[in-house]
């Protein structure tokens, strides 16, 4: 009976993780397929391999399609993202653990709205805004958007962190003569690194797939992002399914790469928050 | 130190709010021209307009399709994960996947094997019941279902992992007490589980209650609100708006709206469905 059950339970948990997982293995099989079996063909492996939809689709240089330059750009906006929202997110959530007091703890509250922020309401003044300063169509008034609503969740994230370094370690540190700033780029920083690094990578995953401010922000062709280049070839009137899937799987290797090791932390950013 | 964040949290969220609240009483030439005050005419013209309130109609429907699902769901997985078994940490990455994939690979996705001729899910449904295909993404009645399933795929893995980090976090003794007073599994579930994780849920539920409402990217690279408008939702039909018919006083009007709506539902949230802290 008991083991029935043992059996039981793990062909739930397979079922879990095949409803979850299913999707992505059709997708990546299909990405090897040709187009004509992609078109017609019922397989459910490639029959022929191939890596002719990934070279398609890296090789097309036309004035709207470039996915290697959109590569290129998504990279740069995810890494100037995540640089800012680190330094900015340490500094705040630094604060916010060594001085607990009414109005911290209201801040600490307070970025619960912003979390939830409906982004709609804010797109139209911050689009006349960013027109206004000349960073329409920039990679720098992106990076500045979305830092803001990077931020919540990773001064949550360090927060819990720096929470859990004590304060003595510090202490320490000043009375054998270190300035403030050293004892907490010598003893604090360095026991905070899985959050900042799980603060970076959540950053950089959020910023890389971004599609809503992009689709807005980003004007000329050659400065488009990936969901936009990826956005382009969905809206052609014949669908080139294959460039399609093949461009899905390169978008999300990086994502899982980064995004695997540190799942655990991930969960302890969301759980500090909602014991605010 | 922060300051930093301050400025640029008011600078990016919390001023262009206001001053979105100011350009919904004001009306442009060409859309970004020379601002007119125009008082509440762009809120009489929206409030009047039949598109919005069957938008805010489709709305309502997406939001309580996705919140039902999105809430049960979860528990149920995450009720079942609660054990010992081998490969649960592993599991519980892998179960987060769809959340933290890009939009747009979703959107792909779905609509590769929702592709009425070639897509394999009407490729089985044919072999399994010689059904002849459905288009699930383009048919005025499946439009909306469909699109509230795939967001309920990728949003309940988010779901599933913090109930579960919750239900944790509850001491075994107190099971194995209830179980020598022989408690079932429902009273098990009742009397410890659901209070204990309530904070829990309660922020699932507010979470994805904001979160669901203003979904704009899925939709859009799903379905752009077609067919018709059957799945045009409110911040939809603001994008749509502002964006591609180049009306921001209406966009602005439409988007005040939606955010007293918002800070209503938030204020039930905070007020009625908030656990007590014991």
């Amino acid at each position: 009976m008991k083991a029935l059950k043992t059996i039981l339970n793990y062909a739930l948990l397979v079922l879990i993780i095949l409803v979850v997982l299913l999707p992505f293995l059709w997708v990546l099989s299909s990405s090897f397929k040709s187009e004509t079996e992609i078109m017609g063909g019922r397989s459910y492996l490639p029959k022929h391999f191939t890596l002719q939809n990934y070279w398609n689709l890296l090789t097309e240089f036309t004035s709207s399609k470039n996915y290697p330059l959109n590569l290129f750009n998504s990279l740069v906006i995810g890494l100037g993202t995540a640089a800012c929202t680190v330094v900015v997110a340490v500094l705040a959530s630094y604060s916010l653990s060594r001085y607990k007091n009414k109005v911290s703890d209201a801040i600490a509250q307070t970025l619960v709205f912003v979390y939830v922020f409906p982004t709609i309401v804010v797109i139209i003044p911050l689009f006349k805004f960013l027109a206004g300063i000349g960073l329409a169509d920039s990679f720098f008034g992106l990076v500045i958007i979305e830092t803001a609503f990077s931020l919540p969740f990773c001064i949550w994230l360090l927060r819990s962190f720096f929470n859990s370094v004590p304060i003595s370690f510090e202490e320490a540190a000043l009375i054998d003569g270190a300035s403030y700033f050293q004892a907490f780029i010598k003893t604090t920083l360095p026991l905070a690194a899985p959050g900042i690094a799980t603060a970076t990578i959540y950053t950089f995953i959020m910023s890389w797939g971004e599609y809503l401010f992009s689709s807005i922000f980003i004007l000329s062709d050659f400065k488009k992002t990936v969901p936009l280049g990826l956005a382009t070839y969905m809206a052609d009137q014949y669908i080139e399914w294959g460039k399609l899937l093949a461009g899905g799987v390169i978008v999300i290797i990086p994502v899982l790469f980064l995004f695997y090791p540190l799942s655990r932390h991930f969960i302890r950013g969301f759980i500090s928050g909602i014991k605010e | 130190m922060l300051a930093p964040s301050l400025v640029w949290i008011f600078g990016v969220v919390i001023f262009p709010f206001f001053y979105a609240i100011r350009m919904s009483f004001m009306k442009s030439a060409y859309g970004f021209g020379t601002m007119v005050w125009v008082g509440l005419s762009n809120y009489l013209r929206v409030l009047g307009d039949g598109t919005f309130w069957s938008s805010a109609l489709v709305s309502l429907g997406w939001l309580s399709g996705n919140t039902v699902l999105q809430m049960i769901l979860p528990m149920l997985v995450a009720l079942f994960l609660n054990k010992e078994l081998r490969g649960k940490d592993f599991a519980r990455s892998l179960i987060l996947t769809p959340w933290i994939i890009p939009t747009i690979v979703c959107a792909i996705m779905w609509r590769w094997m929702l592709e009425p001729s070639v897509g394999v899910v009407n490729n089985l449904m044919e072999l399994l019941w010689g059904s002849r295909p459905v288009p699930f993404l383009g048919s005025l009645k499946l439009a909306l279902p469909t699109i509230i399933g795939i967001n309920t795929w990728k949003f309940s893995p988010l779901g599933i992992v913090l109930m579960l980090a919750a239900l944790q976090t509850i001491p075994k003794e107190y099971y194995e007490a209830a179980r020598v007073d022989g408690a079932s599994g429902w009273q098990e579930f009742k009397n410890i589980s659901f209070p204990l994780v309530g904070k829990v849920v309660w922020f699932v539920g507010l979470l994805g209650t904001i979160w669901v409402f203003n979904v704009v990217d899925l939709i859009w690279l799903l379905t752009e609100g077609g067919p018709g408008s059957v799945t045009q939702t409110v911040p939809i039909m603001i994008y749509r708006t502002a964006f591609k018919l180049f009306n921001m006083g209406s966009a602005s009007a439409m988007a005040v709206v939606v955010s007293i709506f918002l800070i209503l539902l938030g204020i039930l949230f905070f007020k009625v469905f908030r656990p007590k802290d014991e």
